[in-house]
């Protein structure tokens, strides 16, 4: 019998722990340790942040779902982890906390660390929900995106004009594909709220240009050439009259504006009524310790707090970047019964170019590593961890960002008849210029459109994952 | 063999027309950018009335939204491990 624990229920650890279970033997545990008490599909919050959706759209409680497909739950926020025991035994355990503060020993035999991110707010001066910027990270957050949305609208409607900031709040933030699809989502909204006039929108990003996305970008063949994602963008913005300002990292956000500096080293103030800011992220923070107690932290995590696995972290110039850098197994190098997957795991670089600015200032955008690519490492971890437990002597599958591609659908605005959305393909994730010299990725599988089509696909996702994330009928066969 | 500059190679060098005034409708340095306000950017690509009509003319869309499913087939199967 082998004990599994996942740590964390979101896209990857979900995905780990409900693939674990259908592939374990009966007599072996899959147990998830997560602080929420909900799942959460959080692509769709963005739809919540602008009112179009209920918390309780997005989400459903995890407890009845793990209890009817014989998973164990425990609502607790993982604190340590102990891979070598304690003085007392050698059998390896995580230290987990419930909200009440009680905390308990949970031992594994294979760990599974998909934690996510913690939001740093507190990384930018004022920035998130309770200071002075709003934030759709979670179905709390969105709703209250929602409430000043309304009373913005309402402000607009009495004739008053209304200033909306999205965006990064910080020079490090990944994730600028959420705040897109927000920004659009917004402008949408607020024409079909008939107060468009009324509303200036401002995207504050991270990135070098436009349609960056922390990947680099893309090139696509459109028209008999190949053109930059950043046109595309650049052209849906201008065409709904979205103002921009790139390279750009927040360093404060006041009470009716943000301070930011510029990649030229530039420092600049923007005005807002409403501001979105999607923060930086970090690891959660797990502590680790050895048998006599001694801190290892920093064996298993890198200073960022994202767990060190099979990737290369030698430190070196973008130029010389490889595919072979990103991990494959998500294993960690220290210990083999451990993995990490999804955000948890630390990237070894990141995909678009970092810069700095004159005044030292990094602002560079850190790879994306939701959605599907999460699915896919969370499913390979599981699959690995099954082989393993049967005999395997090493991870049995792999998932690495630089051979797989990966399916995104943009909202650009929800209407089943004029809504449009934003779809696009890309192979692989991670540009591999040994294979494709010319642009790092696949031309032939590299693609993007705007249009009704997309919108049509991400109803279809939302209600497929959730579906799928429900462990209904016919749930695996549902690709990630 | 790999390229020397991966990324900086495959980056597009900024050779897009510019206006011919000196307005904010310049398009990004290499420095940095900044504000661009949409209503004056000039240079930047903009869709025809005909590329507008067909991203919501529902028959056009039917068969996008049947290529789209495909091409994202075709990468999800291509990305299993």
């Amino acid at each position: 019998m082998s004990r599994v624990v996942v740590l964390g229920a979101g896209i990857a650890g979900h995905t780990a722990a409900t693939f674990a279970r259908r592939w374990l033997g009966r007599g072996d545990t899959v147990t998830v340790v997560s602080p929420n008490e909900a799942y959460n599909w959080i692509p769709s919050n963005i739809w919540v942040g602008v009112g179009l959706m209920k918390p309780a759209q997005v989400t459903f409680p995890l407890a009845p779902v793990y209890e009817r497909h014989g998973i164990d739950f425990k609502q607790a926020a993982a604190r340590e982890i102990h891979p070598e025991g304690d003085s007392g035994s050698p059998a390896p355990y995580v230290v987990i906390e419930a909200a009440s503060g009680a905390r308990e020993k949970v031992g594994y035999d294979f760990l599974i660390n998909a934690t996510g991110p913690r939001l740093r707010f507190d990384k930018t001066q004022g920035l998130g929900p309770g200071r002075n910027s709003l934030s759709v990270c979670t179905p709390g957050h969105a709703v209250q995106a929602a409430a000043a949305l309304d009373e913005s609208v309402e402000r607009m409607r009495r004739g008053e004009r209304q200033r909306f900031l999205v965006g990064t709040g910080h020079g490090t933030c990944t994730c600028e594909g959420a705040a897109f699809e927000y920004v659009v989502n917004l402008e949408f909204e607020l024409r079909a709220r008939k107060v468009r006039d009324k509303a200036e929108i401002v995207w504050i990003t991270n990135e070098y240009e436009l349609g960056d996305f922390g990947m680099g970008g893309m090139h696509l063949k459109r028209g008999g050439y190949v053109v930059p994602s950043n046109l595309f963008t650049e052209s849906l913005f201008a065409e709904r009259g979205i103002d921009w300002i790139t390279r750009a990292h927040v360093r404060a956000v006041e009470k009716d504006r943000v301070c930011y500096e510029t990649l030229d080293g530039t420092e600049a103030e923007q005005e807002f009524d409403f501001a979105m800011l999607l923060p930086p992220f970090s690891g959660v923070g797990l502590q680790a310790y050895d048998r006599e107690g001694g801190d290892i932290t920093s064996r298993l995590f890198l200073a960022n707090d994202f767990m060190r696995v099979d990737a290369d972290y030698t430190a070196k110039p973008p130029v010389a970047w490889v595919p072979g850098d990103w991990p494959r197994t998500y294993q960690s190098p220290a210990y083999p019964n451990i993995f990490a997957a999804g955000i948890a795991f630390a990237p070894p670089h990141p995909i678009s170019l970092p810069h700095t600015s004159p005044n030292g200032t990094l602002i560079a955008p850190a790879p994306p590593r939701t959605g599907m690519p999460s699915a896919e490492m969370g499913k390979a971890v599981a699959r690995s961890i099954t082989d393993m437990i049967r005999g395997a002597p090493r991870p049995t599958r792999t998932a690495s960002m630089a051979e797989m591609g990966a399916a995104c659908v943009a909202s650009a605005g929800a209407n089943p008849l004029t809504g449009t959305a934003a779809s696009m393909t890309v192979y692989p994730i991670v540009p591999d210029f040994a294979r494709y010299p010319q642009y790092g990725r696949d031309l032939n599988q590299t693609s993007g459109e705007i249009g009704l089509a997309g919108h049509w696909i991400k109803i279809m996702l939302h209600h497929m994952f959730l579906y799928k994330a429900r462990l209904r009928p016919g749930w695996a066969l549902i690709p990630e | 063999m790999t390229d020397p500059d991966p990324q900086g190679a495959a980056r597009p060098a900024p050779v897009r027309p510019r206006p011919a005034d000196s307005s904010p409708a310049t398009p990004p340095t290499a420095g940095g950018p900044a504000k661009v306000t949409a209503a004056t950017a000039s240079y930047v690509t903009r869709p025809t009335r005909w590329t507008v009509f067909l991203r919501t003319f529902v028959p056009w869309q039917l068969w996008r939204f049947a290529r789209i499913n495909l091409k994202m087939i075709r990468i999800i199967w291509r990305s299993r491990p």
